[in-house]
């Protein structure tokens, strides 16, 4: 049974295996010019120091609250798209066809709703 | 529940039965959807008020056709109508639409570019009340919450120039956000003990060993627990006197009636979730809570900070049919005596509490200062109508008799009498006596205090939309009073 968890332990291993040789053969053979720069925490992009308490454009957040309604649009449609068949077979097809329908039109009149109100327009 | 086959699975989730039954949600939530539809198409918005008035008309009408034929327990038993949900179901509609009625011409120049979304919240807050009182599941009435609970978030933030209404937005969602993990813990804890959400297959399983075991009993604990924060029990009142003062005031109007209503309406139907000996910490919390309202209430100044603490006093008293219920040893007829006693004590308080905070909203237009005990003095020389119909709802909240507020506290205090519960009859009687202190201050204010002559020139004129509320609540109130059986016919 133990035999089922070595291709795991084989994955474990490359990928510590991975990282240890990366980092080893950087050390050897990369140019080494220390920056003031490059020995800072890597936060993303963003310098990590200063103050937290930054402003951050409204717009990242109505993009991802968009980002999210359609994430999840798709997450409920996949069941309905793999059971699609079985349902035609049962002969409600057409009913849920309708319902899933509905969603999808209330989804797109908030996305309209977005779009007209200027909320996709990036430059204002 | 399994199935032979894919049919079989979706004839008993659904049936024609089912249709008349979620229309009034149907309804409300398509007006919702009209709103923003109206708000992009070119030239549509002068239908806005047609399609409010539409919508809610609409879903009273549903709601009505309900009452006589009700479809019971549909959509594979995870929504119910029933004649209390139809009946509950018309509440929402009507105090929805007295308090937009109020709403017009409340909002200064800068929120007028965003009454349509104004509006569109509106509607989809009257939607999640049915869905709360009609569900049959705990995650069906999760969905009903949240579709009440955020778009009031938002709209508590509605003048969002004024700093109150920022803070109140914000105290609101994050305090909610809480409650809803709360609820949902509890429930999952449920789940765990039982295997299901079902409210019925719940109740079936009552008088297990399975319900006495820790994990059941945190979960009811922490499901209940969840739902006071939204009626707004002791402890978890803290937030309501900064909410309610902070919200525009339309606002106000349907937090104070309509999201009590709702979490009272699912909150007494599931109380069997609670051991029987739960029954002198639910009386216990009651009592505290109608001190904590009233006692608060006594010392306020701004009457609508003074309603808020009212509106906690009068959660406490409904929450005395539960601790009734559970005495009883979780009695059926007890329990539905109890939903009936809260239902009559709701619609007169929605009635009543619309019509007070509506007039409030009237006065407020031209001068916060007016909604103050110093502010309305000798407001009958210069309003007598107006001070009329406050004092009409003052002594509704008080629960005087001749209006709708005697015969609530009347069938409240009738479960615990029949249970024997005499020394938690005679308290809450008392904290009744001491409300009566601070709504009589208002009476005295109005018509024997000499008129403030420095605000004789800042009286609001009496529109005709809140005239014609005013009118409808006052007659609501005084209906429920002098002809209390009419109500209770309804039910059956």
């Amino acid at each position: 049974m133990l035999n089922d968890y070595l291709p795991i332990l084989i994955m474990v291993g490359a990928v510590v295996g991975f990282g240890i040789v990366n980092l080893v053969i950087s050390e050897l053979l990369g140019a080494k010019r220390r920056v003031v720069g490059k020995g800072q925490a890597y936060e993303c992009g963003l310098a990590p120091k200063g103050d937290s308490r930054m402003r951050i454009s409204i717009h990242f957040y109505l993009v991802a609250v968009l980002f999210i309604l359609f994430d999840v649009e798709s997450l409920l449609l996949l069941p309905w798209a793999i059971s699609a068949k079985s349902l035609t077979a049962a002969g409600v097809g057409g009913t849920v066809f309708a319902e899933v329908t509905a969603f999808v039109v209330v989804l797109g009149l908030g996305l309209a709703y977005v779009w007209r109100k200027g909320g996709l327009t990036w430059d204002r | 529940m399994t199935f032979q086959s894919t049919q079989d699975a979706f004839d008993a989730a659904f049936s024609t039965a089912a249709l008349p039954a979620v229309l009034p949600a149907v309804i409300l939530s398509v007006g919702a959807l009209l709103m923003l539809l109206i708000e992009i198409v070119p030239g549509a918005r002068a239908s806005r008020p047609i399609v409010v008035l539409a919508t809610l008309v609409g879903a009273l009408f549903a709601n009505f056709t309900q009452l006589s034929d009700p479809a019971g327990p549909v959509l594979d038993g995870i929504y119910a109508s029933t004649p209390e949900t139809a009946i509950w179901g018309m509440l929402f509609a009507a105090g929805a639409l007295l308090a937009w009625v109020y709403s017009i011409g409340y909002y200064g120049e800068k929120a007028r570019p965003f009454l349509a979304e104004h509006d569109m919240l509106f509607l989809s807050a009257p939607a999640g009340m049915t869905l709360m009182v009609c569900s049959q599941d705990l995650l069906m009435f999760f969905v009903g919450l949240e579709l009440l609970s955020l778009p009031l978030y938002a709209r508590a933030a509605f003048r969002r120039e004024r700093h109150d209404s920022v803070e109140a937005g914000l105290k609101y969602f994050l305090l909610g956000a809480f409650a809803a993990a709360t609820y949902l813990f509890g429930a999952s804890l449920l789940y765990l003990a039982t295997g299901t959400i079902s409210v019925m297959e719940l109740k079936m399983m009552m008088g297990d060993t399975i319900t006495t075991t820790p994990v059941f009993l945190a979960g009811a604990g922490l499901l209940v627990a969840g739902i006071f924060f939204k009626i707004s029990v002791f402890p978890f009142h803290m937030w309501v006197p900064d909410v309610y003062e902070g919200s525009p005031t339309p606002v106000t109007t349907l937090m104070a009636t309509g999201t009590k209503a709702a979490a009272f309406g699912f909150l007494i139907p599931i109380s069997f979730l609670l051991p029987t000996e739960a029954t002198g910490l639910i009386a216990a919390i009651a009592l505290l809570t109608m001190a904590a309202g009233n006692l608060g209430a006594l010392v306020q100044t701004n009457i609508k900070r003074m309603l808020a603490y009212s509106g906690v006093a009068h959660a406490g008293t409904i929450l005395l049919v539960i601790a009734g219920y559970l005495a009883s040893g979780r009695d059926d007829a007890i329990g539905e005596q109890a939903l009936h006693a809260a239902l009559f004590y709701l619609a007169a308080y929605l009635f009543t509490s619309t019509g007070s905070f509506g007039l409030l909203a009237m006065l407020e237009r031209d001068g916060e200062d007016l909604t103050t005990m110093r502010g309305i003095r000798g407001l009958a020389r210069r309003r007598p109508a107006v001070a009329a119909a406050m004092t009409l709802f003052m002594l509704s909240l008080g629960g005087i008799p001749a209006t709708g507020g005697f015969f609530g506290k009347w069938f409240v205090f009738t479960v615990l009498v029949q249970e024997g519960m005499y020394g938690v009859a005679i308290l809450g009687a008392l904290m009744s006596v001491v409300a009566l202190g601070y709504y009589l201050r208002v009476i005295v204010n109005l018509w024997m205090e000499p008129l403030d002559e420095a605000d004789t020139g800042r009286v609001a004129p009496v529109t005709l939309p809140a005239g014609i509320a005013t009118a409808v609540c006052a007659l609501g109130v005084l209906v429920l009073g002098l002809m209390p059986g009419w109500f209770l016919d309804l039910l059956g």
